[in-house]
């Protein structure tokens, strides 16, 4: 199966594979949770701030952020063991996600300076949810036994999808 | 005067920063544990996340001098404690699989993302 199909009866499956890497690396997992439940606990308490600071600024972090994945998961590719350009191999998965992951954070970084983006779009492509989507994910392809298929994909993005609607409405309604 | 609590100075700007340096950490950690299991070296991107630690703060100072906050350097110091603090406490629990060289490289990496995000937004006046 591949990056982009989806499969409904798959879905238990993925969220055993999620729970499975969340018990074997269960300091990191407990941190990282734990840390976006204040971040959200804030958010959710101090709810008319938040809108107004989703700037440009957002989108240069995300970037850095995505440039440093993109580099560690080009150095973990079977084929290029380190860092040597003319090692990539342009059919590994790995490497594909990482370049896509370089070529998103460059698009951050020139939408950010040229401020030509409207605002709904700054605060999708800025927003939390997508760098721990991408973060989540670059971890996940850390374990080789985890194959990331739509249906991974699927399970991790809609929950967070869902809390990022949840949210605007929120403010749309204040 | 009623003073103001730490908790009520807290800003999403400080828990962004915050945010940052966790998922800084995850990420290493769990990067450097694979690395170590497939033999490969840390050195190397040792040396690539140094050089951005310095040229960003070096670029930072050219942007911040002039707008006369090169004070603002790096965030408040309860926050830069806290960032350390957290830091430490997560890769020394991790110490048993990432060993001494991923352990500099991660604090580094978490410091470079953090301290990163922190300069963007002093850059951009928050």
């Amino acid at each position: 199966m591949s990056l982009f199909e989806f499969n409904s009866s798959e879905i238990p499956a993925a969220a055993s594979v999620i729970l499975s890497f969340i018990r074997e690396n269960l300091i990191l997992s407990a941190a990282l949770f734990i840390s976006y439940m204040l971040f959200y606990f804030y958010s959710f308490i101090n709810n008319r701030s938040v809108d107004s600071e989703i700037y440009e600024i957002d989108l240069i972090s995300s970037a850095i952020s995505s440039i440093m994945v993109s580099l560690l998961l080009v150095g973990l590719d079977e084929n290029n063991k380190g860092f040597s350009l003319s090692g990539l191999d342009f059919s590994s998965q790995k490497t594909i996600i990482a370049l896509g992951l370089f070529t998103f954070a460059v698009l951050l970084i020139i939408f950010a300076f040229t401020k030509i983006l409207p605002k709904i779009l700054v605060i999708i492509m800025g927003n939390n949810e997508i760098d721990l989507f991408i973060n989540f994910v670059a971890v996940l392809m850390t374990n080789e036994k985890i194959a990331i298929t739509g249906t991974l994909l699927a399970v991790i993005g809609i929950p967070l999808m869902a809390l990022f609607i949840v949210q605007r409405i929120r403010r749309m309604m204040r | 005067m009623k003073r103001k609590s730490a908790l009520s100075k807290i800003r999403r700007y400080h828990l962004n920063i915050l945010l940052t340096n966790i998922i800084a950490l995850v990420i290493a950690n769990t990067f450097i544990g694979s690395y170590r299991l497939k033999g490969i070296s840390m050195l190397p991107l040792l040396f690539v996340t140094l050089s951005l630690i310095l040229a960003f703060i070096g670029i930072s100072l050219f942007i911040l001098k002039p707008l006369g906050r090169i004070k603002k350097l790096f965030p408040g110091k309860e926050l830069v404690y806290a960032n350390i603090i957290a830091a430490l406490v997560i890769n020394l629990m991790m110490f048993g699989s990432i060993g001494i060289s991923g352990f500099i490289f991660s604090m580094l990496f978490a410091f470079f993302l953090w301290e990163s995000e922190h300069l963007i937004y002093e850059g951009a006046g928050k």
